[in-house]
């Protein structure tokens, strides 16, 4: 008996593709609000402007790898401070994930998470304030696609 | 409509659990002078910091993660002098560990159970508070 698969094989191909491209979607408009509050946080002095310039958060997957964003706010650093800019987010695309990376790309973004005990973090608990709800805009996302 | 937790009754029940509960005292005897050296992060002070080593706890966001959960992070911030190295810092970590481990925390919901996680960050050195080492421990407590 011989069984030709391949179109179920060419089926759940298509399925994974919406899959991945609803779920970039959905935490596309996840990503905008996240990055709207990281952006409009007090916890830091704001000297040069180079931190909130450069603040994105940046969704990564094999449909975009973010790569044009993230340098555009390295860039940004570098204009507001000059010598500051830091590209400091490095994931590669996956088949199997989609990523929402949340940073300011100066090079101090991390002396700022971590001094006096946090007290001038805000890329930390912006993802610990909304990681729950991106679960939610990467599902919405995917119900869209799958239904439309 | 999901109850409200009381934030600040779970963040005086995360800081007494080292500061003054039985459970926490085996921090507190492996801190630099007990209770003195369990602080909350908005007392730090670069020119007058506890004993080392010692432990600070900043909150941080208290957020609903759908209908029926909510989510509370807190950091405890692990503090020791750079000739220390980080041996103590680590063995710290074990032991709070064990003094959430030992008893749940008194619900922050009327009736709600509470399960926490507890991760270590990556090891850092702070520039602005005298060079000392650190580590940052999260707890992460769902209800």
């Amino acid at each position: 008996v011989s069984v030709d698969f391949s179109q179920l094989y060419t089926y759940l191909d298509t399925v994974e593709q919406r899959v991945t491209r609803g779920a970039h979607q959905g935490l596309s408009t996840g990503a905008d609000v996240v990055e709207q509050a990281a952006q409009q946080t007090s916890a830091y002095n704001d000297d040069t402007g180079a931190t909130r310039a450069s603040t994105v958060a940046v969704v990564i997957s094999t449909i975009d790898d973010g790569s044009g964003t993230l340098s555009a706010a390295e860039s940004a650093a570098d204009a507001h401070n000059p010598g500051h800019g830091q590209n400091n987010v490095a994931i590669s695309p996956s088949a199997d994930r989609v990523v929402v990376a949340l940073t300011s790309q100066t090079d101090y973004a991390g002396f700022l998470e971590t001094t006096h005990a946090g007290q001038n973090a805000f890329i930390t608990p912006t993802m610990q304030q909304y990681s729950g709800q991106l679960g939610q805009y990467a599902a919405n996302g995917v119900k869209q696609e799958i239904e439309a | 409509v999901i109850a409200t937790p009381n934030i600040a009754v779970l963040t005086a029940t995360v800081y007494s659990r080292l500061k003054t509960d039985t459970e926490g005292a085996s921090v507190r005897a492996a801190v630099g002078v007990g209770a003195s050296s369990v602080i909350h992060a908005g007392d730090l002070d670069a020119a007058t910091l506890p004993p080392r080593p010692f432990v600070a706890l900043r909150r941080g966001p208290c957020t609903p993660v759908n209908l029926s959960e909510w989510r509370a992070y807190f950091t405890w911030w692990l503090y020791d002098s750079p000739e220390q190295g980080y041996y103590r810092l680590d063995s710290l970590i074990r032991l709070v560990g064990q003094a959430y481990a030992a008893k749940d925390l008194s619900a922050p919901v009327d009736g709600a159970p509470s399960w926490i996680e507890l991760s270590a960050g990556q090891q850092g050195q702070d520039a602005k508070l005298n060079s000392l080492l650190f580590v940052p421990l999260t707890l992460v407590i769902s209800f």
